[in-house]
């Protein structure tokens, strides 16, 4: 399993991603944080969401084997924040 | 000539109000604003036309009698908007640099857009200028969220604070403002025409608060944001677009100046930050040609594009290129200098504008 979160947009318009391939024991703690997000839910919104109001603000993709979303940086709390916080942890902050 | 009682800032606070609990106050307030701000757009453009309106007959935009109404909170590291009001118009410097730093790059982008082009704030009407610094931990951004600037300290690594940079302060309000003039959505290549307004005049504030002329002036955004560690000048150049930073962290400036470079992509909301690159080179072409100071004729060409023409959610690089040459010719004549620098600024980033013939090699 391998899950990738790439950052893009913000002032400076960088691009940066992380990603984690989890294996053995720590593969459950991941699906858990994977199971918690409402993937269908926010999908939904996916199309022109990004394009909330207000401008330079990060926009966050996150790739899963399962699913592949697009969120802007007001939709990144809760689960999402966790799951998108732990990525960058692991893989040098 | 029409006159409203009830004054525009006291309309906003109604026009926000909530239809249930508030029954039709709102809308009419609403509306009460639509028709100021189409009075406003008559102003502007009545103001363009030395011949039938003299400058002094515009007495209510006279800029002596323009002020700002700036707000500096504090987040206190968190990311709850708005924080603590920790100075208002005219209070005292606190010692804290991020705040007293926005206030006086607020009032340097205020005081640019009132005496040059006689505007009373993001709006047109005088609204406050609402900031907040020391959003987040280590936040590496800063951004307009809809309704007030917000300024990150940086990490220290790779960035400074961004209160630290007057074009990024400035960048931010302009934000608000093309918000409040235009329609223009935040993607693809309306997004880039979004993101390259408030480059120029974040570039303009900047030139006009140190009395720079088009040669004098170093065409960077956010000169001030990196650390002495980072292998760069800036993050963008509007003089060489894709220049302003190599680093081996950080990697290249990914932006193009010219349309053989057009990134197209899904990140950044279709590349605004990336592609925003080409109209702020044609930007820089026009403006050099002419030299001198730049405020003086390109910056003006560009403030009545967005302000007075209409351009559409989904404008497109050439449309906007056709408004500028429209407002180039409305306030200097078609056949003029100005003219002809911004279409031959257009024709050498590779943007086609409609009516003139592109050379095929
Ligand atoms: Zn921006």
């Amino acid at each position: 399993m391998r899950i990738e979160v790439t950052r893009s947009g913000g002032f400076a318009g960088m691009r940066r991603s992380w990603s984690v391939q989890p294996k053995g024991p720590d593969e459950h703690r991941w699906c858990r944080l994977l199971d918690a997000c409402p993937w269908d839910e926010a999908e939904e919104s996916r199309p022109g969401a990004v394009g909330s109001p207000g401008a330079d603000r990060f926009v966050y993709a996150i790739e899963t084997p399962e699913h592949s979303i697009t969120l802007p940086e007001s939709s990144l709390v809760g689960p999402w924040r966790e799951l998108v916080e732990w990525v960058q942890a692991s893989d040098g902050g | 000539m029409t006159h409203f009682i009830v004054p525009p800032h006291l309309l906003r606070r109604i026009a926000a109000l909530d239809e249930e609990s508030a029954g039709p106050a709102p809308t009419a307030a609403r509306r009460a604003l639509r028709e100021i701000d189409d009075l406003h757009r008559f102003r502007v453009a009545a103001a363009k036309e030395p011949t039938v309106r003299p400058r002094s007959a515009v007495a209510a935009r006279s800029p002596g009698l323009l002020a700002p109404s700036r707000r500096i909170s504090d987040a206190q590291c968190t990311e709850s908007l708005p924080g603590v009001l920790v100075r208002a118009e005219g209070q005292d410097p606190t010692g804290d640099p991020a705040v007293d730093e926005a206030y006086e790059h607020l009032g340097d982008t205020y005081r640019y857009f009132a005496e040059v082009h006689g505007r009373d704030s993001m709006d047109g009407l005088g609204m406050p200028l609402p900031a907040t610094v020391h959003y987040g931990v280590r936040y590496e951004n800063a951004f307009w969220d809809g309704t007030r600037m917000v300024f990150g300290d940086g990490d220290g690594v790779i960035f400074n604070r961004f209160t630290a940079s007057l074009s990024v302060v400035a960048h931010e309000l302009v934000h608000g403002m093309t918000q409040f003039v235009t329609q223009l959505s935040y993607h693809g290549q309306a997004g880039a025409i979004h993101e390259s307004v408030s480059d120029v005049f974040g570039a303009l504030v900047e030139q006009y608060s140190r009395s720079q002329t088009a040669g004098q002036a170093h065409w960077l955004i956010g000169a001030e944001l990196f650390t002495p560690r980072v292998s760069g000048a800036a993050i963008r150049s509007m003089a060489a677009p894709g220049t302003a930073y190599d680093d081996e962290r950080l990697g290249r400036d990914p932006q193009p100046a010219t349309m053989d470079g057009y990134l197209d992509t899904e990140e950044d909301s279709g590349g605004v930050h990336l592609n925003s690159g080409i109209p702020n080179h044609a930007f820089y072409r026009a403006a050099v040609a002419l030299g001198g100071y730049v405020w003086e004729h390109v910056g003006r060409v560009w403030y009545d594009t967005v302000t007075v023409a209409d351009l559409p959610s989904d404008c497109s690089f050439s449309l906007f290129a056709e408004a500028t040459r429209t407002a180039a010719e409305r306030r200097f004549g078609s056949g003029s200098a100005v003219t002809s620098a911004v279409e031959q600024a257009w024709d050498e980033v590779g943007v086609r504008l409609p009516g003139r013939s592109q050379v095929l090699s």
